[in-house]
């Protein structure tokens, strides 16, 4: 401060002694403060170390530290104003988040994956049971029982025996068809003019 | 260099850099809160404000130039905000017609400590911050930038928008202020 002008005394003005005791003044003016002090004025040192004192007794306003859901509720704003201003189009939250890009994208792989083997095993489940219920009708005299306790892979195996049994089972059931068909060969013909209109 | 990083994040948010702003966000996310939570008191009014900080600074990054200091521009929002809702509340307390205005501004808030908040405070910490928020406006801005927020007094100039010498005779009132009321804890005693 270039108005710092002396006393009579040869002291500094209060004004100037506050400002280098919070450190307002520029390089120049402080070492003609501190030249000051050093020849060892009682009166100006007294009155710095008032305003040492004063500053060390603000230090102990101590601040307050933001809310944890600060971040959630920019983030909200900006998305609600985001909505109604063009400004906002396009704004990218990942970039305010303190997680590395990747995680998200794990996160989603462990999902689908998750999902894959649900199917997987919700399908061998089915299988089992499918190879289970012609387990009873594909028993063989003194044969082999057929999908009793399977190991995964022979499922497949399984359910084409269970096809072949219900292949005969229904071959069995056509012969019966055709032999009635063959009886109505056998019944008198129809007499002339019986036929009934449609 | 710090300084000269924000102003780089800030032309690349204004380029449409959104990485940029989370990194402004995350650097000046505590102190802009900190300096409102001493300016208005009231913790959840500081937040909103410190919120309509950012919003503002997304919002105006078009028109950015780099002309200050990025923390000038950032606090000469904050200060304008502050100091809105310092006269918004002073406008509240009277018995008169309440205005219409910006939600945030206009927002009626009741700085009066609770129970747990005096229990909280220290009868020390309680007398520093009634001292200081018994200052006129711009003495309190002045003193908490640049005692809490360590904001240079030319930085202090710009932002109050008065000249450095100014700035030098709001401070130098206020601090002989504080000196007379908080004297008892200047001399070591107790409130």
């Amino acid at each position: 401060m270039s108005s710092g002008t002396k006393m009579t005394s040869g002291c500094f003005e209060r004004e100037l002694l506050m400002s280098y005791a919070t450190r307002l003044l520029d390089l120049a003016e402080a070492s003609k403060v501190e030249a000051h002090l050093a020849g060892g004025c009682e009166t100006c040192r007294a009155v710095v170390n008032e305003y040492h004192t004063l500053d060390s007794v603000l230090e102990e306003w101590k601040p307050a530290e933001p809310s944890p859901w600060f971040d959630a509720r920019l983030r909200a704003a900006i998305a609600s104003r985001g909505s109604e201003k063009r400004g906002f189009r396009g704004f990218e939250w990942r970039a305010l988040t303190p997680w590395p890009r990747w995680i998200p994208a794990l996160a989603a792989a462990l999902v689908v994956m998750v999902s894959l083997v649900a199917v997987r095993v919700h399908r061998t489940h089915v299988g089992s049971a499918m190879a289970g219920k012609t387990q009873a009708s594909m028993s063989q005299p003194g044969g082999t029982t057929v999908g009793a306790v399977r190991a995964p892979g022979t499922v497949q195996a399984g359910s084409e025996e269970a096809g072949t049994a219900e292949t005969a089972q229904q071959a069995a059931q056509d012969d019966e068809m055709l032999t009635n068909f063959d009886i109505l060969s056998e019944l008198p013909a129809p007499p002339q003019g019986s036929q009934v209109d449609n | 260099m710090a300084i000269d990083s924000d102003l780089e994040l800030m032309l690349r948010v204004r380029s449409g850099d959104a990485d940029s702003f989370g990194l402004l966000l995350n650097r000046y996310r505590r102190p802009l809160i900190r300096y409102f939570c001493r300016m208005v008191r009231d913790q959840a009014l500081a937040e909103d404000l410190a919120q309509e900080v950012f919003l503002r600074v997304y919002q105006a990054r078009e028109r950015y130039q780099p002309e200050a200091r990025f923390t000038t521009w950032l606090y000469r929002i904050a200060t304008n905000l502050a100091l809105n809702a310092l006269r918004d509340r002073r406008d509240a307390e009277m018995p008169a017609e309440p205005e219409s205005g910006d939600p945030i501004e206009a927002r009626i808030v009741d700085a009066r400590p609770t129970i747990e908040q005096h229990l909280i405070l220290s009868e020390r910490e309680r007398a520093i911050r009634q001292a200081v928020e018994s200052l006129p406006d711009n003495q309190r801005a002045a003193v908490i930038l640049h005692k809490y927020q360590e904001v240079d007094y030319r930085q202090i100039a710009t932002i109050l928008e008065v000249s450095e010498s100014a700035v030098k005779s709001l401070l130098f009132r206020a601090y002989e202020t504080l000196r007379a009321r908080l004297e008892p804890l200047l001399k070591g005693g107790t409130l």
